[in-house]
This record gives C-alpha cells, structure tokens and sequence, in this order.
C-alpha cells in the first residue's frame, strides 16, 4: 500500500467520528450522515494531506467543510423532512436506565435545535472550541457566536424541561 | 454558572459520544471514498483523443461531399459543354407562317425543357424560315424512310397525295411536346410516331396527343439560345455518318446554301463514338450527283451540311 494511502487511512480513522457525528446531528439520519461524511472527505483527498499545519488544523477543516456540505444538503426540502433518530446506547449497555434516559433526551434536544444553534452548541460543548475559534471556523463576528451559544443553551435548557440559564454569559 | 456550564457540556458530550459509526459504516464509507476519488483522479484525455470522435465525423461528412462532387465532375462531359437548363413550361402557339397556303397546321407546344443551341446554328428565326425556297414537292414523290429514332417527332408534315406543300422542317429535337392536330379544312395530321417523310395522309382526324420525353428546343423566335456551347445530347459534331439509300456518307460539316437544295426526305445519322442516331432531313445538291453528296440538315439546325459518298 502507498504510503500516501496508509496516511490517508490514519487520517480518516482519526477524524471520521467527528465528523460524523457533526454530519448527522445537522441531518438527522444516518443515510444522509454517511453520504456528508464521504462527500467531505473525498474533497480531503483532493487536497495534499501536507496542506494542514497540525491535526487541529486539519479536524477544523473538516468541520467547516462538513457544515458546509450540510447546509448546502439542506436547501433540498426532502432532506429537511428526514428524520431517523437511533438509539445509540442500547439500555442492556448502560448501567443505569435513567441516565441512558437522559442521555436519549438530551440527543433528541440538540437534534431539534434549529441549524444555527446546533453547530454552534456542538463545537462548544462537545469540540471545545472558544466563542473566538468558532467565529474563526463559521466567519461569524465573536458576538454572533455568543449570542447564539446564549439562545442556544436558552432553547436546549427548555427542550429539556430545566429553567432558563439568562444570566450565564 | 460554570457549574452549569460544566454539566451541560457533560450532558451533551455524553449523549453525543455514542454517535459514531459502526465499522461496517467506516468501510463502506472508506472504500466509497477511495472509489470516488479515484474516479476524480483519472487523467484527463488529451485534446486530440477528447476531439477524436467529432473530427472522425467531420472528415467522413467532408469525404462524402468530395466523393459526390468529384462523380459529378466526372459524370459531365469534358469538353466544357454546358448542363441541361430547366426552364418553366412555356407554350408556343404555331400559326401557319405563311397565310394563305394550303397548309393549315395548328401546333401546340409546350415545352417543359430546353438544351443549349450549338455554336453555329442559332434556331432565333422562325420555323419556315429555314425552308429552302426549293422545297416544293409534291407527297407522293416522295420516298418514306423508316425513322428509328423516336427522340424528335416530327409533325404536321403530312398531306394528302397531289397536294402541293411547303414543307417545314420544324425546329423540335428532344422534344416534349404536345401536338393536337385540330379538325381543318385540309388536315394534315401525323399519328405519333410518324416522322416527316412518312406519307401517311390521315384526315379527319382523332385528337391525337403526342408525347415524348427528351427536351424539346422550342421554334418561337422568342427564344434564344442560352449558350453557343453544342448541348451534352445530341451534339451533331459526334454524328457524321449519314445512311441513305443504302449507301453510306460522311460530313466534315462543311456548310451548303440552302437555295441550291431539293428536299428529298427524312434519314438517320450516327457516328462511331455514339450509340444513337439522329435524325436529320436529307437534299439534293443542284448540279451534284445525290449518290455522290447530299446535303444535310440536322433536326433543330439551321444549318445544311454537306455529306459526301464514302
């Protein structure tokens, strides 16, 4: 095997849940994910894998170009009315019923947060981006980001039945 | 606050961490991505293999049409003669020339093409112009000659034993013609196929239509010859042999006056580079033995050669 191919494995093995997970709470359904997913890593292989400065580097850009790929999937009306919620967790794995209960509820809560939120709620909370990265990654101006992880986190406290969280900044 | 914020982010790290796909998933995607960038990465064709289909077809198309042009070329004749010219059906009423004779001939002709005239010749004079004063025959002199070439049909030549005549060589060769031979007084009318010398004497007559294929040269002098070139049929350079009365003559197309001339009939010509005849009218020269030299003048000329024994 080439060593470009064998680079390109590592490459993918290493980014492929991120990407699909970002890929499938934007659509939705696994069909759609798979596809997002295949489509933004064959626009990686176009570009040389020394083109990225570091694997952050190279995971951001995979991001981007996944949000993008969304957003441009999702101008097609079929694709907004897909919908294929899974249980990810089967109960028999979890430990505890209430917490894979919980689990479920707030999956189902991101899911439904509308694009703008979810993507920026994701790269926060899951990623670990700072408002400043995200409104690198999204070219947002710093304050939208804020705004919208405020009405994010207002919206998902709500979807989940909690109080609203007004005063955290 | 941060508490919060902390719970919430473990909230939504681990409902989100289970979303990952299973490794069937990972294949089928690593393998789907693989496929299509390989596909993406094929070597764009050169130029000339990309254009190679429309280029074949252009120079089939172009060899087509030089295959065409060139078997027209060949097909004309090389001696720059000209083309058959179509020209729109005309009708040309034929009075009698000549008004109280005692020839009453009412021709209709239609005319639906015409060939060039020769060079020497030029057919601008009226039918009986060309008539030799001398031509004043009485039918039954005359000795029928059997006429096989049905390319020109003579007309209207015919009349009644002890009718004197004065007889019209017409101007139609080739022709398409239609001659409707009207009820008259002193009718002289000819079936189809009948040729001038043939003393047929029919009277009273049927409306008898005559048709034939070739193109005809219309004898109104309001038609001129288009070119001088001879025509591609017919050309009277390539009949030279004359047959009559068994004997056989030969012209180098020297011309004869037509006052020196006694109409003796209807004959053939033909040559050796032709497989056809033409049928021509056939004289005596004053003062010339008729079995040494005739004179003779081809359907549609005007002009009278002479024809010498061989």
């Amino acid at each position: 095997m080439p060593q470009e191919e064998i680079d390109f494995a590592q490459f993918y093995a290493r980014h492929v849940d991120a990407v699909y997970r970002l890929c499938y709470i934007r659509m939705k359904n696994q069909m759609d994910a798979e596809d997002l997913t295949q489509e933004t890593f064959v626009r990686a292989m176009q570009q040389p894998l020394h083109r990225w400065e570091s694997d952050e580097h190279a995971r951001a850009w995979l991001i981007v170009t996944a949000s993008n790929l969304c957003k441009n999937a999702l101008r097609n009306w079929t694709r907004t009315r897909r919908s294929d919620f899974k249980n990810w967790s089967p109960p028999n794995e979890s430990a505890n019923m209430a917490e894979h209960q919980m689990r479920q509820e707030v999956l189902e809560a991101v899911i439904r947060l509308p694009d703008q939120y979810k993507t920026v709620i994701y790269l926060f909370y899951y990623e670990g981006y700072s408002g400043a990265e995200i409104a690198e990654l999204l070219g947002k101006k710093e304050s939208t980001v804020r705004s919208l992880l405020h009405r994010g986190r207002k919206r998902l406290s709500k979807l989940l039945g909690g109080e609203s969280d007004d005063k955290e900044s | 606050m941060t508490k919060n914020h902390n719970t919430m982010r473990s909230q939504i790290r681990n409902a989100l961490e289970p979303i990952r796909p299973d490794t069937d998933a990972r294949e089928r995607m690593y393998h789907a991505i693989l496929k299509s960038s390989a596909q993406q990465v094929k070597p764009k064709k050169p130029w000339y293999l990309r254009w190679q289909v429309s280029v074949g077809i252009g120079a089939a198309a172009m060899a087509c049409v030089m295959m065409v042009i060139f078997s027209a070329h060949t097909r004309l004749p090389q001696d720059s003669t000209q083309q058959l010219e179509v020209l729109p059906p005309t009708v040309t009423e034929q009075q009698p020339d000549i008004p109280g004779t005692e020839v009453t001939r009412h021709t209709q002709t239609q005319t639906i093409a015409m060939t060039t005239d020769t060079a020497q010749c030029e057919s601008t004079v009226q039918a009986d112009a060309s008539v030799p004063p001398s031509m004043e025959t009485t039918q039954a002199d005359r000795d029928a000659q059997p006429i096989t070439d049905t390319m020109a049909h003579m007309q209207n030549n015919t009349e009644p034993a002890g009718m004197t005549t004065k007889s019209s060589p017409t101007q139609t060769t080739n022709a398409a013609t239609q001659t409707e031979p009207h009820h008259a007084q002193h009718p002289e009318t000819s079936p189809p196929g009948t040729t001038m010398a043939s003393a047929t004497g029919a009277t009273d007559t049927t409306v008898a239509v005559t048709e034939t294929a070739p193109v005809t040269q219309p004898t109104s002098a309001q038609t001129e010859p288009v070119n001088d070139a001879p025509p591609i049929r017919q050309n009277i350079y390539l009949y030279n042999m004359l047959t009559w009365d068994k004997a056989r003559y030969q012209t180098n197309y020297e011309t004869v006056d037509s006052s020196t001339l006694t109409y003796l009939g209807a004959g053939i010509t033909d040559g050796k580079d032709v497989s056809d005849t033409y049928t021509v009218l056939v004289y005596e020269i004053e003062g010339v033995d008729p079995s040494k030299a005739l004179a003779v003048q081809y359907a549609g000329e005007n002009c009278y050669y002479r024809f010498t024994l061989l």
